[in-house]
């Protein structure tokens, strides 16, 4: 089989969201739009929907006979029915390795079929069928304020492999990606290591400048979307090729998810310091090395083994201690501490360290401040475990009612995490102890980019 | 307010970019698209003249086709045969069999083999649309002139203004740019 531009854009759409079951005559594509595509939300643009996927009925047919319907709900997602005879369609993507099974792009590798993209043109199909299908251009996709828009091409499960292609691919195009965000639990669970819903999936977002110029759509919605976000911008923007990119990390928790076994056996057991800094370890050509390399110079301010900030119910929060020998054998200093006098500290200074045994250690105030915002919070003024709106503004509020507001803290005897309890919530704050933190860190046998760290002992924080 | 003509040039970017790719894929080997705008003869004779080593296969075609005034036209060629390529380009609420009409003379006269009728932003009107799906024989249209065997080959399809596509109607023999690209990878595949 020949590869064209019409299959190309049909295997873009397909591997974007392609479900498959038992049943040879039938799969469905599944469009995750949500809110954007909801008719309960936006009835214009679902009606709109609809037409782009009447538009797919006939692709389908002139290409490989086969006809498509849909279906979708108040959340947005659609569904786009295909019916008939799906050998063709089977054989061509077996050609490139791809097997119909399943949710084709958590399992799918798309190195073969990228590779048989013949020119930019036909990849830019091949991108516009991924665009139409899991590119999302809600309005909430920017970077930072409205001008920087954003497409962003979301995904979930462990492909990590498919994610690094697919960058590939737009880096080939001369598309740059502005960023990356892997399914990793150092990105998504960043400072709390007994955060359990970090799977979040994927993102590798495109500043629309970009993707205006070099990627394509064929649903019109999708690119009517994209231009009126485009519109929200005051300013071009122009994309930084990854060698070139400006890396900074600030520190994160190592997480047990780190060693999950759905993570790729040359990412599993690594702890990384940066979006990029998997791109070095997966080998990405493009990945800037050099700037990786730079941080791990200063690796113990970098990586924390206990909690940055866990906050919970007590209770969770008393069984988080009780499971862990190195918090449970420790004796705690308790105290009652005005939450007054630590938010004046925490304005002198925010960087502040507090309850330190040597310098460039202790425990950060503004994590301390925001794990006492969500202590002394209402119960309608926190989701799960985060306060709504700014952390600050609600503990002034509260200090504007009652200057003597305390909160219970437990100093342990050694550096492990601080414990801050009230109103049935606690929190844990994790110290900063980077001479300590460094000894724990190693670089992978077979890999020079891979950072492996040891689990903390009572003997490291004894012998500091 | 853009009249038809405005829409000429991403219409042609586009039909070129995917034949070509396309060709490419298939035949791994280039193919050379190169358009007229406005009167067939003297523009197949410029671009002759422009492109003498890819475009020489057509100048005898070039001596003999009578004038016509057309739309949008591609030479498409591997160097070694061509094809004439006829769109009939429209900007109107639905293009009905008058348009299809004028696309099917156009070819019959010059002896284009491939016509394609392009609206913009809209679709064919039910007449046509009826007339396509039931009368096979008005998009696959073979003629004998002077013993020889002529076949003309038309689709219909919507441009799309907006995602800069086209939205196949599955009317007509050519039912997409994929297709049409199969054809002449065949055509061209000896080289």
């Amino acid at each position: 089989m020949a590869m064209n531009t019409d299959k190309a854009y049909i295997f873009g759409m397909v591997i974007g969201g392609g479900i498959w079951g038992d049943a040879e005559d039938y799969f469905h594509i599944r469009l995750p739009f949500k809110q954007w595509g909801s008719y309960f939300k936006n009835p214009q643009r679902a009606s709109q929907i609809t037409r782009d996927i009447m538009n797919l009925n006939n692709m389908f047919r002139s290409v490989y006979g086969i006809t498509v319907q849909y279906d979708t709900d108040a959340g947005g997602v659609w569904n786009v029915i295909c019916e008939g005879d799906t050998t063709e369609l089977r054989t061509d993507l077996a050609e490139h390795g791809i097997s119909c099974e399943g949710e084709m792009r958590k399992n799918t590798s798309i190195t073969k079929i990228t590779a048989a993209l013949v020119d930019d043109f036909m990849k830019r199909r091949f991108i516009a069928g991924l665009a139409d299908t899991i590119g999302s251009t809600a309005p909430s996709q920017r970077r930072f304020t409205e001008d920087k828009q954003i497409i962003s091409f979301e995904l979930s499960g462990f492909n990590f492999s498919f994610v690094c292609d697919l960058c590939r691919l737009f880096y080939s195009v001369n598309c740059l990606p502005d960023q990356i965000l892997w399914n990793h639990p150092n990105f998504h669970s960043a400072k709390n290591p007994h955060f359990k819903g970090w799977k979040k999936g994927f993102k590798l977002r495109v500043l629309l400048d970009q993707y205006a110029q070099f990627g394509a759509f064929a649903f019109k919605t999708k690119a009517e979307s994209s231009k009126e976000n485009l519109q929200l911008q005051h300013q071009k923007n122009d994309a930084v090729l990854c060698p070139e990119l400006n890396v900074s990390a600030t520190a994160s928790c190592v997480h047990p998810a780190e060693h999950d076994a759905n993570l790729p056996s040359c990412i599993r057991g690594g702890h990384y310091l940066h979006n990029r800094h998997v791109c070095a370890v997966l080998g990405c050509e493009n990945a800037p090395y050099g700037a990786i390399k730079k941080m791990f110079a200063d690796i113990g301010e970098l990586v924390n083994p206990f909690p940055i900030l866990c906050k919970d119910k007590i209770g969770k929060i008393e069984k988080v201690i009780s499971d862990d020998p190195l918090l449970a054998n420790r004796t705690y200093q308790i105290s009652a501490v005005s939450v007054k006098s630590l938010y004046d500290n925490f304005q002198a200074n925010n960087n502040a360290l507090l309850y330190g045994n040597a310098i460039k250690t202790g425990y950060p105030i503004s994590q301390i401040m925001q794990g006492i915002a969500y202590i002394i919070a209402h119960d309608n003024e926190i989701g799960v475990t985060r306060v709504k709106g700014k952390y600050t503004d609600l503990i002034e509020r509260h200090l504007a009612i009652n200057q003597n507001l305390s909160v219970e803290l437990r100093k342990p005897n050694l550096l492990t995490p601080l414990v801050i309890m009230g109103n049935g919530r606690g929190a844990l704050v994790g110290a900063r102890n980077p001479a300590v933190y460094k000894k724990l860190v190693s670089v992978a046998t077979d890999n020079e980019y891979k950072l492996c760290v040891r689990p903390i002992t009572e003997g490291d924080l004894q012998n500091a | 307010m853009r009249n038809e003509a405005s829409y000429y040039p991403e219409i042609q970017a586009f039909i070129e970019a995917q034949l070509r790719s396309n060709f490419l894929a298939s035949n791994r080997r280039e193919l050379f698209v190169y358009w007229g705008i406005g009167e067939l003869k003297t523009n197949l004779q410029r671009i002759i003249s422009e492109h003498p080593n890819k475009c020489a296969c057509a100048a005898k075609f070039a001596k003999r086709v009578p004038p016509l005034s057309l739309d949008i036209f591609a030479l498409i060629t591997d160097g070694n045969k061509f094809e004439l390529l006829i769109l009939e380009v429209k900007l109107v609420k639905s293009a009905g069999l008058g348009e299809w009409s004028q696309l099917v003379g156009y070819c019959l006269v010059s002896g284009a083999k491939y016509g394609l009728l392009i609206n913009v932003d809209s679709g064919g009107s039910p007449r046509l649309t009826q007339m396509l799906h039931t009368e096979r024989h008005i998009s696959h249209i073979q003629t004998i002139v002077n013993d020889e065997l002529r076949e003309h080959l038309f689709g219909f399809m919507q441009w799309n203004s907006t995602t800069h596509n086209f939205e196949y109607s599955n009317l007509g023999f050519i039912k997409s740019l994929s297709e049409l690209s199969k054809r002449l990878a065949s055509e061209f595949a000896t080289g």
